[in-house]
């Protein structure tokens, strides 16, 4: 009997459920999905899936973090549902029911609204996973070997499991309420919910004013004072700013009802045509009374578009860091260490060690290449470092953060390279050469954006230098062109000068490099290179002057920064996407319940001979805006932020952030969309059903 | 010149083919001349909200015809009857319905912009309205800001301030206690005169029917009575319309 009395509620509340059902069915689906991503494994190559397993784990954890957010969701969504049935709970108390036996209709209710959403949840997401493992595919430039449709138990148990936990709080929530309510305040809620809560506009026009000014203030600070990269001191400065944009935030939202309104009045002609006084006022009411949630609303925002587009950019930057930092198939990497008075140490020069040890990198590499690379101090005269040259050309470096910087590169040494070296390392990336000539030097630079910039700027200036007692000249006027820049594919050294073959007499050997291209397969390469380096790292250092050796491989490289970008793309959009939906949702719910309450309006406005059209049209200006009005902020904050983030981030390496944020942009706006839409086509429903009606 | 309404053989029934039908209205005719000012009363079920709703346009009668300044309103398009309704009626409501989040300004300015009037000329309309039913120092205030009796003489400025042919008021005294139901009939009583605005009013309160000039009683479905007042004084028309009251029974029932 309290079961079909509930069965029959949930059905005449339909549309109440919209939007619950809308937001527990995208939660399941999408907690569903991103549970199953270890078992996904199974389909693509071997290769991959090690990768995944990884990936899973992370993703589970991150699983937590969601469960809270789409727990909130629902709580939330649910006291939504409730607060507008207050009144028929208080029906039921009065016509004799007892609460526990209401308790067990809005238990029976809940539970099969829950249930339903579930299920239909779950089925999404089964689908939405099968969708999945092509998309993980794509993200690791594999193929799906043996697709077979897929059902995980683990995940969907695990789904059902925080399901219930989440359910179990809700439950709590509803009885809690319905225990500690009185029956008259049941009974009055609806009168107490047409009370609309309205503050004094002239003084809330003052705080929005009062809140763009603080904004503007932290959008100041934080360009002048940059993003706290390393620094103590700059955090303090950093959280006062954060501090007061979310301050500032918060008062706009305050005050925008006011704001609104003000512009409103402004277009006195405007504001008396047809419904636009209504729309306005409507909707200055609105953000009046949930204001404070929508200023939280569009700081989850920021925090998603930051996360997904922060996300996206690390790994378009990973991708172009494999083309500079490993511009060859194997690199091998003696180095020496430096004696720093006069050359008395005994070398075996590289290709004698190799042949000593019965290693002939020829026969997997038809192109190979030994440079040498040579400390400076010895024959130039210390001169060559950041301090000196900037001194000697009087460009500056623009390093952000400088002072307090970890790494103090100013007085860092550069090394020398022989122009014949140099060549054979063009020879082997298929550019062509340099020619020095006498008195010519290049500045090969990898290391970071901001030292390109500067030695660029040396060189344009035509700075001299002194290598060897030679006054050099610069026969360029930029350092990173071409990947010969980086001369092997172990990490970025420091910068090296080319300088002509003989100047390098009298000048210690820093490093020899070996580097080479494949002439056999990659997998035949690598092994046969693994197998060397193994044998090297067997034997004994016969002189006493190799200090180590090293070695890249670019297979490994690619597969690194392919794990970590699949882990970091996989991280920002599943949060960046679940923050979206949570706050898409959120503003749906409000819209719908605030268009439910103004449902007697819309029937007045009918009844004065409002033509349906006007009256939709006044609909959706409100709904965009009350979607709108988060977003705007939202991505002001970001665009403010992202330009501070891109130019820490070019300290590390250039990246490409243009299509990360395109890409970000269009999968947001198209979720925050379809909320939208679905919102819209709910209100217009509820709208249409209530004006065509007969008033009773 | 044609009459403000002419209601001729309207019947509505409710009810489907195959259930039982139901007769709100069975046969009902009567006409409004311009400048007129009418109660309908009669216990409840008698018909008369179905009534008010088919001359509003907000139902269709099954037969008959109700015919508005010379237009047949039965067979209308819904987007044509959104004009008229626009043009050529206004509402006045139990509960004033007025729109929380408008100024009582805005709230009589509403049916103006809804028409699409010049923006110069609202405010002026909005203030002679008010000034006629004494509302002019209310007029910047919320409707929570004003009491009851205010709320529904702004809301007779909403019906009232495009100047339409038929003014229908639904129990307009209904929410109120005596000395406001007295304060609105009196201005309508003087809006009727000085500017012959038409209106035809739902009511079961006889004393706010006393102030019509004719008053329609329906029983059933159909027309019972109707009384003149003529130039009875407003008691002696008040005492009338209890003896008819009296005699239709239920009526009483349903006062007290």
């Amino acid at each position: 009997m309290f079961f079909r009395l509930a069965l029959g509620n949930v059905r005449k509340s339909a549309r109440d459920y919209t939007v619950y059902f809308i937001t527990l069915v995208l939660g399941v689906a999408v907690f569903y999905a991103f549970s199953t991503i270890s078992d996904q494994a199974s389909f693509l190559s071997t290769d991959t899936r090690a990768v995944i397993l990884v990936v899973g784990e992370f993703m589970r954890g991150v699983t937590v973090f969601l469960a809270f957010v789409l727990g909130f969701l629902m709580v939330y969504a649910n006291n939504y549902l409730v607060k507008r049935r207050k009144r028929e709970f208080g029906l039921y108390q009065l016509l004799g029911m007892t609460r526990g036996q209401v308790s067990v209709v809005l238990f029976c209710e809940t539970a099969i609204a829950s249930i339903a959403s579930f299920l239909i949840g779950l089925l999404t997401g089964v689908l939405l996973s099968q969708l999945l493992v092509f998309v993980t595919a794509a993200l690791f430039g594999d193929r799906v070997t043996n697709f077979a449709f897929q059902f995980s138990p683990m995940a969907a148990a695990f789904t059902l499991g925080c399901f219930v936990l989440i359910f179990l709080v809700m439950l709590a929530f509803n009885l809690h309420m319905l225990r500690k309510v009185d029956l008259a305040d049941l009974m009055g809620a609806s009168r107490k919910n047409e009370r609309v809560k309205v503050r004094s506009l002239p003084a809330t026009f003052l705080f929005g004013l009062v809140g763009i000014a603080l904004i503007a203030w932290a959008y100041y600070r934080l360009t002048r004072d940059g993003l706290p990269f390393d620094s103590l001191d700059g955090l303090g400065t950093f959280s006062t700013t954060t501090g007061i944009v979310c301050l500032g935030t918060l008062v706009f939202f305050y005050g925008l009802s006011g704001i609104l309104f003000h512009i409103g009045r402004a277009f006195r002609g405007a504001y008396y045509r047809g419904l636009n006084m209504f729309t306005v006022r409507q909707l200055s009411s609105r953000v009046n009374t949930v204001s404070v949630s929508m200023a939280v609303i569009s700081f989850i925002l920021f925090l998603a578009i930051m996360a997904v587009s922060g996300g996206m950019g690390i790994c378009s930057g990973l991708d172009a860091d494999v083309k500079t930092s490993s511009p060859y198939d194997a690199s091998l990497v003696f180095s020496y260490a430096e004696n720093g008075v006069d050359d008395t140490r005994q070398i075996t020069p590289a290709n004698q060690v190799l042949e000593n040890a019965g290693i002939d990198f020829s026969s997997i590499a038809s192109q190979l290449a030994y440079a040498n690379v040579y400390y400076s101090d010895l024959v130039g005269g210390g001169n060559l470092n950041v301090q000196a040259l900037s001194e000697a050309s009087g460009v500056s470096p623009d390093f952000i953060g400088d002072s307090s910087g970890s790494v103090d590169y100013s007085s860092m040494s550069m090394c020398l390279m022989t122009q014949s070296d140099y060549n054979k390392l063009c020879a082997l990336n298929g550019l062509d050469s340099v020619q020095l000539g006498e008195d010519g030097y290049l500045i090969l630079s990898s290391y970071s954006a901001t030292m390109t910039n500067f030695d660029s700027g040396v060189m344009a200036a035509g700075t001299q230098i002194s290598v060897g007692g030679h006054t050099l000249s610069p026969v360029s006027d930029s350092a990173g062109s071409g990947l010969s820049s980086t001369i092997s594919n172990v990490g970025s050294s420091f910068d090296i000068v080319v300088v002509p073959d003989d100047l390098v007499k009298g000048a210690e050997l820093a490093s020899t490099v070996v580097d080479m291209n494949y002439s056999v397969g990659t997998e035949a390469g690598d092994a046969y290179f693994s197998k060397a380096t193994s044998i090297l790292s067997d034997q004994a250092n016969p002189d006493g002057a190799l200090s180590g050796f090293s070695y890249g491989l670019r297979s490994e490289r690619v597969h690194n920064n392919r794990m970590s970008s699949a882990i970091i793309s996989y991280l920002a959009i599943y949060i960046g996407f679940v923050l979206v939906i949570a706050c898409a949702a959120i503003l749906a719910i409000q819209q719908l319940s605030s268009v439910s309450d103004a449902i007697s309006s819309y029937r007045l406005l009918a009844d004065l001979g409002c033509p349906r059209s006007m009256a939709t049209r006044s609909l959706l200006a409100q709904t965009l805006a009350f979607f709108l009005l988060p977003l705007v902020v939202a991505l002001a904050h970001t665009s403010v932020a992202l330009y501070q983030l891109i130019r820490v981030v070019s300290l590390f390496g250039s990246s490409s952030w243009t299509n990360a944020i395109v890409t970000t942009t269009i999968a947001f706006v198209a979720v925050y969309g379809t909320y939208f839409v679905i919102t819209f086509l709910t209100a217009r429903g509820i709208v249409t059903t209530h004006t065509s009606r007969a008033r009773e | 010149m044609t009459k403000a309404l002419q209601v001729s053989n309207v019947e509505k029934v409710y009810g489907g083919k195959f259930g039982s039908a139901t007769r709100a209205l069975a046969g009902v005719s009567f006409d409004v001349d311009r400048g007129e000012y009418v109660a309908i009363m009669g216990p409840s079920g008698s018909g008369k909200t179905t009534l008010l709703n088919c001359i509003a346009t907000i139902d269709r009668p099954t037969s008959g015809s109700v015919v508005i300044d010379g237009t047949d309103i039965t067979h209308m398009r819904s987007q044509q009857l959104a004009q008229f309704r626009r043009e050529q009626l206004g509402f006045i409501f139990q509960d004033s319905n007025l729109l929380d989040t408008l100024s009582c300004r805005e709230n009589v300015a509403l049916p103006l912009t809804i028409a699409h009037v010049h923006a110069g000329e609202i405010d002026d309309r909005v203030s002679r309205i008010a000034d006629a039913l004494g509302v002019t120092d209310v007029l910047e205030k919320f409707p929570y800001q004003v009491s009851g009796g205010q709320k529904q003489r702004i809301a007779a400025c909403r019906a009232m301030v495009t100047n339409p042919t038929l003014v229908l008021a639904d129990e307009p005294t209904g929410a109120l206690d005596s000395k406001n139901s007295k304060l609105l009939l009196e201005r309508f009583d003087a809006l009727n005169k000085t500017y012959g605005t038409t209106i035809l009013m739902v009511t079961h309160d006889s004393y706010a029917a006393s102030y019509c000039q004719r008053v329609l009683f329906i029983r059933d479905g159909r027309i019972f009575t109707e009384l003149r007042r003529g130039d009875l004084a407003r008691r002696v028309f008040f005492d009338q319309i209890m003896g008819v009251v009296a005699t239709i029974g239920g009526g009483q029932d349903d006062v007290l």
